[in-house]
């Protein structure tokens, strides 16, 4: 039996539209979302491996388990076959859910929209084709978790684990490693 | 064949697949994203593109086929594969979409079928010159040399 792994700290979903869930959930189509640990986990469908490799690249370890039954056995989340992980969070939900912040991508740019995904609750929007610079807009919302997850328990031992491991993790997100090239590698101009 | 003959004709090859529309700088965005640790990253992204499309593809007849057609799914469909193209860098597939949306807007029969015929003649190009490519990568690989990846703008 995997053991629980700490909560996760991100979300990514696919063409979000608020309030399609329930729209989704009667047409049988379903929104995937990616569950990203800072350090342990990933739930990966295949059609992510790009924002997988992004997210490698840009130094965040990821994971992989194959199917969204063993990530919740993982985030020690029951599967109630209601695909809990889905955004907004509806009342009847563990509420440390609701405070992963949530990343929603399209290929759409329609302002409008955009704006009500924001303001309904997702924290971020990146604009498909995804690339690496999209990355480095991560920092803020983990971080800002980071520092939230701290106010809702006793301040003295909290705020000096939150410190030490907050300043390393830190430290990991701001260290972007280019990888080590052996071969030499030839550019040319379009 | 010597590498640096290879290497040219890799050159020429990609330069041309840019000139033509079948590629764009998202493609240049993934070359740069494989490296030793992840060498097969950019086919591996493609590979799952061509399964991907089949399938939707396959959706895409499916529904147009329908009796009476369902062009809000249709458009969904459209949509999937005008994301899943950019994000391979497959140029002409995207615009294909493009225009496949419209006719989805317009509830235009005739218009989703013509563009259904163009969109997979377009897959069907872009993979062969894709297949071309790696194979030309294979090729400077076994040859001992480096395989010449565009800077980005």
């Amino acid at each position: 039996m995997p053991m629980p792994m700490p909560m996760p700290v991100m979300a990514f979903g696919n063409d979000w539209v608020p309030g399609s869930d329930k729209q989704n959930q009667k047409s049988g189509t379903k929104n995937t979302y990616l569950v990203v640990n800072l350090g342990k986990l990933l739930f990966l469908k295949k059609s992510w491996k790009l924002i997988e490799r992004l997210l490698k690249t840009s130094s965040y370890q990821v994971t992989t388990v194959d199917s969204g039954t063993k990530a919740l056995e993982l985030l020690g989340l029951q599967d109630d076959q209601t695909n809990t992980l889905s955004y907004p969070t509806n009342q009847q939900e563990s509420s440390s859910l609701k405070d992963i912040p949530v990343v929603i991508m399209s290929s759409e740019n329609v302002p409008s929209r955009i704006n009500r995904c924001l303001e309904e609750g997702a924290d971020e929007f990146f604009l498909k084709p995804v690339q690496l610079s999209d990355m480095s807009r991560l920092k803020p919302h983990l971080l800002k978790r980071k520092s939230k997850d701290c106010n809702s328990s006793s301040a003295n031992t909290c705020n000096e684990s939150n410190n030490e491991s907050s300043s390393s993790k830190r430290k990991q997100i701001d260290d972007y490693i280019l990888p080590e090239r052996t071969r030499p590698r030839l550019f040319f101009e379009r | 064949m010597e590498v640096s003959r290879l290497q040219r004709r890799y050159v020429d090859f990609t330069s041309a697949l840019y000139h033509e529309g079948f590629l764009d700088a998202q493609f240049t965005e993934l070359q740069h994203l494989q490296d030793e640790n992840n060498p097969n990253f950019v086919s591996e992204v493609v590979s799952l593109f061509f399964e991907d499309s089949e399938r939707l593809l396959n959706e895409l007849s499916r529904t147009l086929d329908q009796q009476i057609v369902d062009f809000r799914k249709v458009d969904a469909h459209v949509h999937q594969l005008k994301g899943s193209s950019a994000s391979i860098g497959a140029q002409r597939v995207k615009n294909v979409c493009l225009a496949f949306r419209s006719c989805c807007d317009e509830n235009n029969l005739e218009g989703c079928l013509g563009c259904l015929q163009q969109v997979r003649q377009e897959c069907y190009l872009v993979k062969n010159k894709l297949d071309a490519l790696f194979r030309l990568e294979q090729q400077i690989l076994a040859a001992g040399g480096a395989v010449p990846i565009m800077s980005k703008d």
